[in-house]
């Protein structure tokens, strides 16, 4: 197993989120919404093109401010520095230095989060998602598809018990989706909680549960096939 | 986890990284840059010593130095904390690496010891330029006043320095306590009111004003000084203090816009500089205009389109638009009263004003492939934009010739204020509208990569033209100061002519923006035509 899970707390729910909601000065990108999310769990946020999704998303990471409501992060308000230990997210645009290495982003996020830096662990993780050939290179010269895996690696390459993810299979060639997929259902079945952001079919008919956002407010939580997704978007 | 282990990987990285960085550096080139700024550094001094002068001061000029400068002094230092307010309120100044935001600041460590090391770097930076700019201020004043040479150095980069230090911990305190707009913007104004104020009536109050005074302290030690530092000290050691309550939605906002704006600046593209500005100071369109009715929009749609733009304005841009056009109605009374070198602030306030203007036509030729579907020549369609700008202009131009007779109630301003207001309004819509139809310098032109004597050359004329061509649109002032001083009337033929030279000039400039390409089409295939027979 290559990535990092940790299960420090118990009997918590992953993720608990009360009347939660984002609003510019005229525009309310997320009306309140109530969500609860168990440990190990792993579910599907879809929705039309600005629906809130990665609003929600980036609300949970703490990249946003929340206009109402709460959120807890196994427990923790979010932002707070064990919500933040606790939490690993990939955004849709992959964000990394433009002057370290593949490994050197490994090892520099794993030791902020506390970890052993670029260890076999994390070595393992680079040959799976298919990093080795350019691990001493500057992920500035890579194509999206490959920054792309070294946002997903990095995200890896940390401990976590609820991971958040933005369309990850964009610019991902087939064999890059599949990868992403076995790292995704073996957090689950370390116990982390898995929120992903796709209409991924594949994706969507492996899990038990969909959340569905349309202009800002949730419009299903349940189970979901492939097809239901395709009428919730549209 | 240890908090402990965290921050000390954070250090050591980016000691690497600054290893990494010092290492790649180009010695060459730095030390090229170097020589470059000290050259420009040291004509800007002896420029700025020749308007300075060399002569004395008289005891009159003395003792009204003595009464006015600490209040100027500190209203500088006010309008730099103001600036560093409303800087706060928008998420800065501190401006941040964008995968740190993501990485660092969300990762389980002490926020503030990672922002501290970002907000002592800014600190560090802004203080070496707050000290060069404050000493060769003292050595300037040193000049024509009393006093050790040495200690008006001293004493003039100790305030510039305590000045930047304001400043910056003002920011970090507005933007730890996540200060809005609302509560910084009556804060900033009643810090400059109240330096203003103060110099008005010749008193030294403020805490900024207080700190003046040690400016004067080779005159006359003024012990009140020391109030003003120590009030002035507790500004950035309390930024320190707050600077981790930084919001990260505005750190990521800023330091996404940060990096675009620091290369569109160094591509000299002024218009990418603008729009980022906008967003960066969130300055969006009104979703509901001021106004619905255009008279003439059916009839001229281009400017039914560019007046629906500018009553989309949001209120802070209409302020500014006519608060530089305040500024430069400021200029003139003082070019009128005899300081011409203040033409170029009018030019300025002027030209700026004219950039937020031209937002009708500039929209335009960021897209040019949507008046390629237009009926008509793409110059004709950008002509039109500038009727918009024009009445706008007009608008702020007449709020300046208000501050102008305000200042200096007589006829004579009047007179010669009614017919600046022309040549200034056209000088800024024509200068506006050159400088944005240019675009950013083509890296790859026959300019660019000609001799470097030619490629200098062509790059400054593209960079002062415009501005240039907005401050001669008070050459009229200029012009009836000096029939003024000869006894003459101010408004006279000789006045009408330099207007009349003067608006030729910029018609002409906004026939360049009809012609510009094809003309510039033609020069091109004249040169190709000649390459292929040689």
């Amino acid at each position: 197993m290559n990535s990092r899970i940790q299960t420090t707390v118990k009997n918590t729910d992953a993720l608990r989120i009360k009347s939660l909601g984002k609003s510019y000065a005229d525009l309310d990108a997320l009306e309140p919404l109530d969500l609860t999310v168990a440990r190990g769990e792993s579910i599907a946020l879809v929705g039309h093109n600005g629906s809130g999704k990665s609003t929600l998303l980036r609300l949970l990471a703490g990249l946003l401010e929340a206009s109402s409501g709460t959120a807890r992060i196994m427990g923790h308000p979010i932002g707070t520095v064990d919500a933040r230990a606790a939490l690993s997210f990939i955004p849709d645009d992959p964000v990394l230095y433009d002057d370290l290495s593949v490994r050197e982003h490994v090892e520099y996020i794993s030791r902020l989060h506390g970890g052993p830096g670029c260890d076999a662990v994390a070595e393992a993780l680079i040959e799976q998602l298919g990093l080795a050939h350019r691990a001493d290179d500057l992920p500035t010269r890579f194509s999206r598809g490959l920054r792309q895996r070294t946002s997903v690696l990095v995200a890896f390459s940390r401990s976590f018990d609820v991971l958040l993810v933005d369309e990850p299979f964009v610019g991902l060639d087939a064999a890059g989706k599949a990868t992403v997929l076995e790292l995704f259902k073996s957090a689950n079945e370390r116990g982390a909680a898995v929120v992903v952001a796709t209409h991924e079919e594949q994706y969507v008919a492996r899990v038990s549960r969909c959340v569905a956002l349309r202009d800002g407010v949730l419009v299903h939580d349940g189970p979901a096939t492939p097809d239901d997704v395709v009428r919730l978007v549209s | 986890m240890r908090d402990t282990d965290s921050t000390a990987a954070l250090v050591e990285l980016r000691n690497a990284r600054k290893r990494v960085r010092t290492a790649n550096i180009d010695w060459v080139d730095a030390m090229y840059r170097a020589y470059i700024l000290t050259i420009v550094g040291v004509v800007a001094v002896i420029v700025a010593s020749g308007y300075v002068g060399d002569s004395e001061v008289s005891a009159q000029g003395l003792v009204d130095f003595r009464e006015y400068a600490p209040a100027a002094i500190g209203l500088l230092g006010a309008v730099a904390v103001a600036i560093g307010l409303r800087s706060g309120a928008r998420g800065g100044p501190l401006a941040l690496e964008a995968a740190d935001v993501r990485h660092v600041l969300l990762a389980p460590i002490d926020r503030g010891r990672a922002l501290r090391g970002a907000a002592f770097r800014q600190i560090r930076h802004a203080s070496l330029g707050a000290l060069a700019v404050g000493a060769i201020g003292g050595q300037l004043a040193a000049r024509r006043l009393p006093g050790n040479p040495i200690a008006w150095t001293l004493c003039g980069a100790a305030v510039a320095l305590l000045a930047a230090l304001a400043a910056l911990g003002a920011g970090y305190v507005a933007a730890g306590r996540r200060w809005s707009g609302r509560l910084v913007n009556p804060v900033a104004l009643a810090i400059v009111a109240w330096s203003t104020a103060d110099l008005a009536a010749a008193t030294a109050t403020s805490p900024l004003d207080l700190l003046g005074r040690l400016a004067l302290w080779p005159l006359h030690v003024d012990l009140l000084a020391i109030v003003g530092i120590v009030l002035t000290l507790l500004v950035p050691l309390a930024g320190i203090r707050f600077v981790e309550g930084l919001s990260i939605e505005a750190a990521e906002r800023r330091s996404a816009l940060i990096g675009r704006l620091a290369f569109a600046a160094t591509l000299q593209d002024l218009r990418t500089v603008l729009v980022l500005r906008r967003q960066l100071a969130q300055e969006h369109a009104r979703r509901k205009p001021w106004a619905r009715f255009v008279p003439g929009a059916r009839r001229w749609p281009v400017w039914g389109r560019g007046c629906r733009g500018v009553l989309r304005w949001p209120a802070v841009r209409w302020v500014r638009v006519l608060v530089l056009g305040a500024c430069a109605g400021a200029a003139t009374a003082g070019i009128a009263e005899g300081t011409t070198p203040l033409v170029v602030a009018a030019g300025l306030a002027m030209y700026i004003a004219g950039l937020d203007s031209i937002e009708p036509l500039a929209q335009e030729v960021d897209h040019p492939s949507r008046t390629d579907g237009f009926p008509m020549v793409r110059g004709a369609v950008h002509v039109r934009h500038l009727a918009v700008s024009g009445v706008v202009m007009t608008v702020a131009s007449l709020v300046g010739l208000g501050i102008a007779v305000a200042l200096r109630p007589q006829m004579s301003t009047l007179g010669v204020g009614a017919i600046t207001v022309v040549t200034a309004t056209i000088g800024s819509v024509a200068g506006a509208a050159i400088s944005t139809i240019a675009g950013p310098p083509d890296q790859v032109s026959s300019w660019a990569i000609g001799a470097p004597e030619i490629a200098g050359m062509h790059t400054i004329v593209r960079l002062l033209w415009p501005p240039s061509l907005c401050t001669i649109g008070f050459v009229p002032v200029i012009v009836a100061t000096r029939l003024a001083a000869d006894h003459r009337p101010t408004v006279n033929s000789t006045t009408a002519t330099s207007a009349l030279l003067v608006l030729m000039l910029e018609v002409g400039m906004i026939a360049w923006v009809y012609a510009r390409e094809p003309v510039l089409a033609n020069i091109r295939a004249s040169f190709d035509s000649f390459g292929k027979a040689a």
